[in-house]
């Protein structure tokens, strides 16, 4: 007899449970409740229209691979560009590898890949700047230059290429994640930042989040049902950040209290929506004095990081 | 007693072999054992995904894969 648990939803053998929906889910109810909460993530919030050019921000892991066969599938029903963009770090033995996934699946998709480097647009990799940096920790560690560096990258190449946005494979976690680093760091200001428009810069391109309502495990669980390849190890330099931390508190809360997770999630995002109309808070980043990109300061984070690189 | 054969998927893979005296045994159970948070893993048998609450048979193999980043 088996005794293995069933689908809620029609009864044959469950192969995910949905806690935090009191749910468990075969192969077919799954594949369906997760492309669903997609979709809906990305029309409700206006994601991509018509005539976009959309730039997919792909590193070669489970998030921004599935957001670019994501997008994919839904060219049928929307009519715009896609293309991926691949920023290589330059972290040895980590992103090399992942970059081979990337290529990979661009080539199965049939998608047009442009990679761009730290070295090529500021002159170290990231392995370069850790080395310089070898005391600097916390604020200053690896994650730091390696994400200021990063959106700068994006940023830049997916303008150059006339993208009207670019889509990021950031999931729940993620966005919860950031939501509550920003709280233990007192940055407001971050937070509402997080979301926001090409109204803020005429040098900003637009960036959308298809699975940030998503949570990661469902990621990794239906790229492994649909057999799509991704890289899968992890970053030399993951164990250095605050977001660790805030990650492991998190995943025990969640599994602990099932829901915290999203329910944290979409209060911040309210809170944020009411702090945005409310006090009007409309941003509007002037240019650096620099290097002339988008920035709050006079002098941009990114002139800002590599001053200290130079020493 | 329960043998069951655990192959943990954790960037590198390693292999233990876990003799439970116990007459039934659920992956949740094994995760519990291994201090493993259920939020950051998934569970596979012969290649299939599984839930934690799948109650295991003596001699059973499974898979933990360790699908969050980090922690
Ligand atoms: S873990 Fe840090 S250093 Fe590694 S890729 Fe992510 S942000 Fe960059
Ligand atoms: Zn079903
Ligand atoms: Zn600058």
């Amino acid at each position: 007899m088996d005794k293995s648990p069933k689908c809620s939803r029609c009864g044959k053998k469950a192969i995910i449970d949905i806690r935090y929906r009191e749910e468990k889910l075969c192969r077919r109810c799954f594949l369906k409740f997760f492309e669903k909460r997609v979709h809906r993530n990305i029309e409700k919030n206006k994601m991509i229209k018509p005539g976009d050019r959309v730039a997919v921000a792909l590193s070669g892991g489970k998030d921004s691979t599935l957001t670019l066969y994501i997008l994919k599938e839904m060219l049928n029903k929307v009519k715009c560009e896609l293309f991926a963009v691949t920023v290589d770090e330059g972290i040895k033995g980590y992103r090399d590898k992942a970059i081979e996934f990337a290529k990979r699946n661009t080539k199965e998709l049939d998608l047009t890949h442009i990679i761009v480097s730290f070295k090529e647009i500021f002159g170290y990799t990231l392995n370069e700047i850790v080395e310089k940096n070898k005391v600097l920790r916390g604020a200053r560690g690896p994650c730091t230059f390696c994400g200021v560096f990063r959106r700068r990258a994006l940023n830049i190449l997916s303008r150059e290429l006339k993208a009207s946005k670019v889509a990021t494979g950031h999931n729940l976690d993620d966005e919860s994640q950031t939501y509550l680093m920003n709280f233990f760091r007192g940055d407001i200001e971050s937070s509402l930042k997080m979301n926001c428009d090409e109204s803020i810069s005429e040098l900003f391109v637009k960036r959308i989040k298809p699975l940030s309502t998503t949570p990661e495990r469902e990621i990794a669980a239906y790229a492994l049902v649909k057999g799509i390849p991704f890289h899968m190890d992890e970053c030399p330099y993951a164990q250095e950040g605050m977001r660790n931390v805030v990650r492991v508190h998190m995943n025990k809360i969640e599994s602990t209290f099932a829901g915290s997770r999203e329910n944290f999630y979409y209060f911040m995002n309210e809170i944020i929506k009411h702090l945005k109309t409310k006090e009007k808070m409309k941003f509007k980043l002037s240019s650096c004095i620099l290097c002339g990109e988008p920035s709050s300061k006079e002098i941009c984070k990114v002139c800002e990081l590599l001053k200290i690189i130079r020493g | 007693m329960l043998k069951i054969k655990v192959k943990l998927v954790d960037g590198k893979i390693s292999k233990k072999e876990m003799v439970l005296n116990k007459k039934e045994v659920t992956v949740q159970d094994i995760l519990d054992i291994l201090e493993i948070n259920r939020e950051t893993v998934l569970i596979r048998k012969k290649n299939e995904l599984i839930t934690e609450e799948e109650i295991l048979d003596n001699g059973d193999e499974i898979e933990i894969l360790r699908v969050i980043s980090g922690g």
